[in-house]
């Protein structure tokens, strides 16, 4: 029983340590249709909200643009964020698909019913390997800050060159698929 | 441990399940071998930013713009405009670039398909993309080879597989020496014997021997003890050798052969140094039973007692037919077993065994007579073992000695002759020390000095053995003196050949079997040797 309640920790332990986020469904592109895509990467940020520093707002969107000192990303209107205000962000470049991942690697674990006596060894390495494959996957597209510098998100906003002069912010328009989320938020 | 579960836990289903599961098993492998294949499409992104001046420094390196993996090239505009361009090219006169794609505005409405046209001086920011592998697709993709290459493996060659008793090693600086396997014979309770392996290659340089002992097979080891038996030389270059009665004998002046003559002509070279380089033979293709003659000249032998000291270990061709009997026993392996158990089936008197036979040693008398001295039959295909066969009333002048035994069954590696007296004062080590994955292991300890107890070691196990040498000896040789059994797990693979007729004729009709499983062992002998060592278990 013991034993039992080992393995169910590890399993569970493997399936929560993929990459979260909360983009909408459909909303992410395949990697071979982003060199397409003329829209930014899914992105998700904390931003303290003076002047209490322990309150927090969590925002998600499309990134549009990063300034000098302010982070432009859109939901259902474009919200303009101070650097100096940012604690975290999570930016997602693309659906990484890490089911698919996890469902070879269950399909491995599976094959390996043909090494006979052999599946001793091998199947556990299919087990574990395969879930931090899946694990692994998940992270494949996603930057952190502070892990990553902020300028590693430039390249994947929706203008790379920064907020063009002259445009109307009112009239961005959020990505096909998308269906505003709710803005959280939280103390710590 | 009932011996039951333990001959079949491997095996998982038996008879025709068994059969079943192996017909879906490697066709639901090669499945998921073509599923991987739709992997490839797992691809990360690795997007790169160029400024408009570095973009024909880069056009003209191509750079991979045109290429499968990037055919892209993005042209964010100053004003907040796109263009998405899949072949284009810049003119260097009117600083414009043109190619076919799509235009968006900065509000991300398609404005225009087709032929397009940009300023140089209008574009911010140039972006490609360039698709490469997710380590993770490669991650499976090695698993994937490890399961394919067992795959192949069980598939072609199950009986390859390593198998056969404890193997001890002793450490030699960095590397590990195989050095002895115990009790190779006794594959069942009932045939639980006391093995001595010599421990040729082993220096005593302190106070202190340690021998690795480890469970390499698919086989449960019950190992009732390892002692060390330390046998003092009469002097500091002469050896002692044990024949198979069990008796000790000092060699003090070895003499080695000066022609050596097998089927294959001259083998001498490879008999004069026991360095691992054996001369051995094919099997047979008609019969595997077929006999050959080494012969073996020695000259100006002192003393008329003397004895023939052999290196030697068995070919494949033992743990082949082992694994073939097991094979069509297949399900019912564990009441055969039993049978054995209980005496109803004679294995150390198998007719096969006796036809398939020892080394044995002939001497030529006076009148050219071949007569036989004694045999050497010990089993085990992995260690090279050192044994001497005494030989009375020997011709001193011009010794002509004869080794006869089976093709293909038995690997030579040293051969010499010498004059022999019997060795009396000998030693008996229990191991002093018993590590486990280096910690001391009391308990396995005290099980390898009690008789009445058995450690039962499992694949992957290994245990160091540490003997405290006495000091009451100048010089000593040392042996290895086992006890135990061991039981072999059945393979799953071997399961589809389960076959009670051929039991029956293994069993009854030796002879006829030996000569129809020839061609059978020929397919799988050349390859027999290297696939039996890789397959060698190791705990991960």
């Amino acid at each position: 029983m013991q034993n039992l309640k080992n393995f169910l920790s590890l399993l569970l332990f493997f399936l929560c340590g993929c990459a979260s986020f909360h983009a909408p469904y459909n909303w992410l592109t395949m990697p071979e249709k982003v060199a397409e895509d003329p829209y930014g990467g899914w992105i998700e940020v904390t931003e303290c909200i003076p002047p209490e520093a322990a309150k927090t707002e969590i925002k998600r969107g499309e990134l549009i643009a990063i300034d000098k000192d302010t982070l432009y990303l859109s939901d259902d209107a474009l919200r303009a964020i101070p650097l100096s205000n940012l604690r975290s962000a999570r930016l997602v470049k693309y659906y990484s698909n890490e089911g698919a991942v996890g469902a070879l690697a269950f399909l491995g674990s599976l094959s390996t019913v043909s090494n006979g006596f052999y599946l001793i060894f091998t199947f556990p390495v299919w087990l574990a390997g395969g879930n931090i494959a899946a694990i692994s996957r998940s992270f494949d597209p996603v930057i952190d800050y502070p892990g990553e510098k902020l300028s590693e998100f430039i390249p994947y906003a929706r203008f790379p060159q920064g907020m063009p002069a002259g445009i109307d912010r009112n009239l961005l328009k959020p990505k096909n698929h998308f269906r505003p989320v709710v803005a959280e938020k939280s103390t710590d | 441990m009932p011996l039951n579960y333990t001959l079949t836990r491997g095996a998982f289903m038996t008879g025709k399940s068994a059969i079943v599961f192996r017909v879906i098993s490697v066709p639901l492998f090669f499945l998921f071998l073509f599923l991987l294949q739709g992997c490839s499409t797992l691809k990360d992104v690795k997007r790169q930013s160029i400024s408009p001046d570095s973009l024909r420094a880069l056009a003209d390196a191509r750079l991979g713009f045109s290429n499968d993996l990037s055919p892209y090239l993005k042209a964010h505009m100053k004003n907040g405009s796109l263009y998405v361009l899949q072949d284009w090219k810049i003119d260097d006169s009117k600083k414009i670039i043109t190619g076919s794609g799509k235009k968006y505005d900065a509000y991300r409405n398609l404005l225009s398909s087709g032929t397009v046209e940009m300023s140089e001086d209008s574009v911010a920011i140039f972006e490609t993309n360039t698709l490469v592998n997710s380590g993770s697709v490669t991650a499976l993709t090695v698993f994937t080879g490890i399961t394919a290459a067992v795959t192949v493996f069980c598939i072609i060659n199950p009986k390859a597989c390593f198998g056969s008793c404890p193997t001890f090693y002793t450490r030699d600086s960095d590397t590990l020496r195989l050095q002895a396997e115990g009790f190779s014979s006794s594959i069942s309770p009932s045939m639980e014997a006391t093995d001595i392996d010599a421990l040729y290659h082993s220096k005593v340089d302190c106070d202190e021997y340690s021998l690795e002992m480890r469970n390499e097979a698919m086989e449960t080891h019950v190992v009732r003890s390892a002692n060390l038996l330390c046998v003092e030389k009469s002097k500091k270059n002469s050896r002692v050798f044990c024949s198979p009665d069990g008796k000790f004998w000092q060699c003090d002046s070895i003499i080695l052969p000066q022609r050596a003559l097998g089927p294959e002509g001259d083998c001498l070279s490879l008999l004069q140094k026991a360095d691992g380089i054996e001369r051995f033979s094919v099997a047979d293709s008609a019969n595997l039973g077929e006999k050959e003659f080494i012969e073996l000249d020695f000259k100006n032998v002192p003393g008329k007692n003397s004895g023939l000291i052999l290196g030697c270990r068995q070919t494949l061709l033992s743990t082949y037919l082992l694994y073939q009997t097991f094979a069509y026993m297949g399900s019912n392996a564990a009441y055969w077993v039993a049978q054995i158990e209980r005496n109803k089936i004679n294995v150390k008197g198998n007719e096969m065994l006796n036809m398939l036979g020892g080394i044995e040693v002939q001497v030529q008398d006076l009148y050219g007579n071949w007569q036989s001295a004694g045999f050497i039959d010990e089993f085990g295909p992995l260690a090279t073992d050192f044994h001497i066969v005494p030989i009375k009333g020997i011709p001193e002048k011009n010794t002509k000695v004869r080794l006869k035994m089976t093709k293909g069954y038995w690997r030579i590696d040293y051969a010499a002759l010498s004059p022999v007296s019997e060795a009396k004062n000998l030693t008996r080590l229990q191991p002093e020390e018993v590590l486990k994955g280096g910690k001391t292991d009391e308990n396995a300890r005290k099980i390898l000095c009690d008789s009445s107890r058995a450690l039962v070691t499992l694949p992957g196990d290994t245990y160091e053995l540490k003997y405290r040498i006495p000091s009451m000896f100048k010089d000593y040789e040392l042996f290895l003196e086992s006890r135990g059994y061991y039981l072999e797990w059945i393979r799953r693979e071997w399961m589809k050949e389960e076959n009670a007729a051929r039991l029956a004729e293994i069993l009854l009709n030796p002879e006829a079997a030996l000569k129809r499983l020839a061609p059978e062992f020929k397919k799988v002998e050349p390859k027999m040797e290297s696939s039996f060592w890789r397959s060698r278990y190791a705990k991960p």
